[in-house]
């Protein structure tokens, strides 16, 4: 009887306790009836936004937390806690009618009292906090469903501001129970929430699974089973898990990714969603650099780029054109702004007069040019073009990478930069996410996204002042216009493009979440087909 | 008397050999454990010198956040503290076996590194071990006939394998056999959802594990093929071999029995050298397959400026690379004992 050799014996023996591990490592063991699996690169610190903002948190969040109001797709509130509102003649005092029947996932009944909990929390914990309460002076609970926030002047924002990626309702008996919320072990494992999915399982870094709340105080019965967060960095590999129908949705902004899976007949490209976050690529200027503290010279630069060829061929007409700070899905966007059309001579006189004629090599000085660290196709591709651009009327641009967000960070923040690429949020109201960028008030070094540009004017302070406590919406609206008016001229910061997230999604998605904060909002009318 | 003396002498000697050896091998743990501190102080040090501030990435997408805010960040995890003193600090948990907190997970390290190990040893084991096989026999078969088709094919093999960048041939790889013909998931190491029984599960793995480990291998199977030819070509040239050719022994016997044993030593030396550099393959191939390994991990935390996890990752792949070798080292000193009294393998 002959024996198998050796070297075959001990390479089974080596396969045999490799895989003898494997058995379920990061699987789950069931069946994916009626389950959404939902892709994404994004990878939350935390699931609790009441203390942590960005998409990877909100995303979970909205499905966690429940909040006071949603918002449709034109940003007006509509109930989901709250089931009516009032707000006084002054404005400084609104008062919140809370749902009777709604209850945490431990049972626990919501009352006005957790409410007042989480405002409190987000306003002091959360990096928007200020922004989205700070006129809030006092919130009063004369019983248990009625919720009397007092302001010190009138918040138009405030609304948004009680919306799901904003204001979660946390349970005080879970998360009152220290200092602070941030380093509440119950953040990221057994959280205890309000929203319509209930947390099965987190394992960081890699999947998040949520199981439907049966009794939730809104109609949810056609919504999935359960929703499965899986993570998947790299954005090619997460396209092709889409394609393949390993997973059934995705977001992008992307523009190579839509433009591809755009192809694929067994899945459908959003045209719509997202309004409410605002995204927009920009160049930002340091101001009190030696050459873009005079506004002259911004302006030829915006003159000078070719904003065509980056939206249209770099982008491949996925992207939009961005003309105002305030994104084109805002009720405040003014859409009659001048534009910086391509051109060159223009340019060139503009320089000229600011005094920086060109030498017979036809150059006029350098600048440096750093980008945040997102894809090649988003930040080193537009960087390379800019610099092209800015060839022509003799800039020399110094392109300047990072070999991570945090270094990118560290020098934008510390003004350590001529300009700079950058991606930035509107946020659904300008409170939130446009004035941080222009306040005089706001220009905090080693702060990113404050007001790194430096850039002062008190006029502009004053409109935005206003604005956010305007007596109504048009005033509102006209102050906004105003003050892009000044933006536009002034130029501390060069918006260049709506980059426009947008859900893709498999044929067996109905009614995905397209809405003004996309995936950032709960699951209730999505469901699952067959 | 005379007939117990000469054993005495012998256990002298032999006594003198052991107490060599032992001394040997002793200084070797302690060069290693030293060795072990300077790349943690060096790993600290230059992760630390980097520019970039972690309290912005666990901040969040701020703006609004206030100085105060950043700076209570800080006093928290300790980055106001002068770097000696956190190097300090360090050195002291790491004393305990406490790798600390991640600051983007809030997860204990050694938990989030313990979580990664195994999907990184499967892959990185079977990967090594496909490259290692079928590199070597491609390498024999190449010798056989040094001018034949098949050595061509290995030399080509092997240009391929050593310039095609992993990311390019795992994409490749994923586009042909996951996307053109759909026969290999594309990424994870199991399915989402799989069924409860082990034989469908361990079955769901292997299939998962195919693509990535294939692409590992490549790399192995070029640097083995060409080390394994070139080795087995000398081999099948010495005297011994052509001795065993005029005893009439098989074809098989001679190469895979007399040849083979004594070329694939270079091979197996190689092995050992490219464990250490295992690690930045197996990130490329993880990041490209989602395989929910160190490598992964390492990437994610480096991005994000995760100290504590960056560094648990270095000293654990530090402290296998050490070992490995310290492993190495002794096994020699006990196999030959002249290295032990000479002080260094000859």
């Amino acid at each position: 009887m002959s024996h198998p050799p050796r070297a075959v014996l001990a390479i089974v023996a080596v396969l045999a306790l490799l895989f003898s591990g494997c058995a379920s490592h990061t699987a789950l063991v069931g069946s994916d009836d009626d389950t959404l699996i939902y892709g994404t690169g994004e990878v939350p610190r935390v699931l609790n936004p009441a203390v942590q903002s960005g998409l990877a948190t909100a995303t979970s969040g909205a499905q966690l937390f429940a909040s006071p109001v949603l918002l449709t797709k034109s940003l007006e509130p509509k109930p989901y806690l709250a089931k009516s509102w009032d707000e006084s003649d002054d404005g400084k005092k609104v008062t919140l009618h809370l749902v009777d029947s709604a209850k945490f996932h431990d049972g626990v009944a919501i009352t006005s009292e957790d409410v007042a909990f989480s405002l409190d929390v987000v306003k002091r914990e959360h990096p928007f906090g200020a922004n989205l309460f700070g006129p809030v002076t006092s919130v009063d609970t004369p019983d248990k469903h009625t919720v009397v926030i007092n302001l010190s002047r009138r918040h138009p924002a405030l609304m948004t501001a009680m919306s799901p990626p904003f204001l979660p309702v946390i349970p005080k008996h879970v998360y009152g129970t220290g200092d602070t919320v941030a380093d509440h072990p119950q953040n990221s494992q057994k959280v205890v929430g309000s929203g319509p999915y209930r947390l099965r399982s987190h394992s960081e870094g890699k999947r998040i699974v949520f199981d439907k709340v049966d009794d939730f105080f809104m109609d949810n019965s056609k919504a999935p089973k359960s929703v499965i967060i899986e993570i998947i960095s790299d954005e090619n590999t997460l396209s092709l898990a889409l394609e393949k129908g390993e997973i059934d949705m995705m977001t992008t902004n992307t523009p190579s990714v839509t433009q591809r899976l755009s192809r694929s007949s067994d899945l459908t490209v959003a045209e719509q969603g997202y309004e409410g976050i605002g995204s927009l690529g920009w160049l930002g200027f340091n101001v009190k650099s030696k050459y873009l503290s005079d506004k002259k010279v911004r302006q030829a630069i915006a003159y000078s780029i070719d904003r065509d060829y980056i939206i249209n061929d770099l982008h491949r007409g996925k992207l939009s054109a961005a003309t105002s700070p305030i994104a084109s899905g805002s009720p405040y966007h003014d859409d009659d702004l001048p534009e910086y059309d391509r051109d060159l001579n223009k340019a060139g006189d503009l320089l000229d007069d600011a005094g920086y004629p060109s030498s017979e090599d036809g150059k006029r000085f350098d600048l440096q040019l750093d980008y945040a660290p997102t894809s090649n196709e988003m930040s080193t591709s537009v960087a390379e073009t800019i610099k092209a651009n800015l060839k022509e009327v003799g800039i020399n641009v110094r392109i300047r990478s990072s070999a991570d967000a945090p270094t990118w960070g560290n020098r934008v923040a510390n003004y350590d930069y001529d300009m700079t690429l950058d991606n930035v949020w509107n946020w659904g109201d300008p409170v939130v996410g446009v004035e941080r960028t222009y306040l005089c008030s706001n220009i905090k070094k080693g702060v990113l996204w404050a007001n790194m540009s430096q850039y002062c004017n008190p006029k502009v302070d004053e409109l935005f002042k206003n604005a956010a406590a305007a007596p109504d919406e048009k005033t509102r609206k006209e102050l906004y216009f105003d003050v892009q008016e000044i933006l536009t001229d002034e130029l501390p910061i060069l918006p260049f493009e709506t980059q426009q997230f947008r859900n893709i999604y498999s044929d067996t998605v109905v009614n995905p979440p397209n809405g003004p904060f996309g995936i950032m909002s709960p699951l209730l009318n999505t469901s699952m087909e067959g | 008397m005379s007939l117990t003396a000469p054993p005495k002498i012998k256990l002298k000697g032999r006594r003198n050999m052991a107490l060599a050896r032992s001394r040997s091998i002793a200084s070797r743990i302690a060069q290693a454990v030293l060795l072990l501190l300077a790349v943690i102080i060096f790993n600290f040090v230059l992760i630390h010198l980097a520019p970039g501030d972690p309290a912005t990435v666990i901040a969040g997408e701020s703006g609004g956040t206030t100085p105060e805010q950043l700076e209570s960040i800080r006093e928290a995890y300790g980055l106001n503290d002068p770097i000696f003193v956190q190097l300090w600090h360090y050195l002291v948990q790491i004393a305990h076996f406490d790798l600390g907190y991640s600051f983007y997970f809030g997860q204990d390290v050694t938990s989030l590194i313990g979580e990664r190990l195994y999907p990184t040893v499967l892959l990185a084991g079977t990967g090594m071990l496909a490259g290692l096989i079928i590199g070597t026999l491609l390498g024999v078969i190449a010798a056989i006939k040094p001018r034949g088709i098949l050595s061509y094919f290995v030399t080509v093999i092997a240009l391929v394998g050593f310039a095609a960048p992993v990311f390019w041939t795992s994409v490749l790889l994923l586009l042909a056999l996951s996307i053109t013909i759909p026969i290999f998931p594309i990424q994870g190491m199991n399915s989402i959802i799989v069924s409860p029984h082990a034989f469908p599960q361990i079955w769901d793995t292997t299939m998962h594990l195919i693509l990535p480990a294939t692409a590992l291998a490549l790399i192995y199977v070029a640097l083995y093929s060409r080390t394994a030819r070139t080795s087995m070509l000398e081999v099948l040239d010495s005297d011994y071999i052509r001795t065993a050719w005029a005893k009439g022994l098989g074809g098989r016997i001679v190469i895979f029995k007399h040849a083979l044993r004594n070329a694939v030593l270079p091979v197996v030396t190689l092995l050992g050298l490219h464990v250490g550099a295992l690690l930045s393959s197996v990130v490329l191939i993880e990041v490209v397959f989602n395989w929910p390994g160190l490598g992964s991990l390492l990437l994610e935390s480096i991005l994000r400026r995760d100290t504590p996890v960056i560094l648990g990752i270095l000293l654990a792949s530090s402290v296998i690379v050490i070992v490995a070798n310290l492993v190495t080292d002794v096994a020699y000193r006990i196999i030959d004992p002249r290295i032990a009294i000479s002080g260094g393998p000859q």
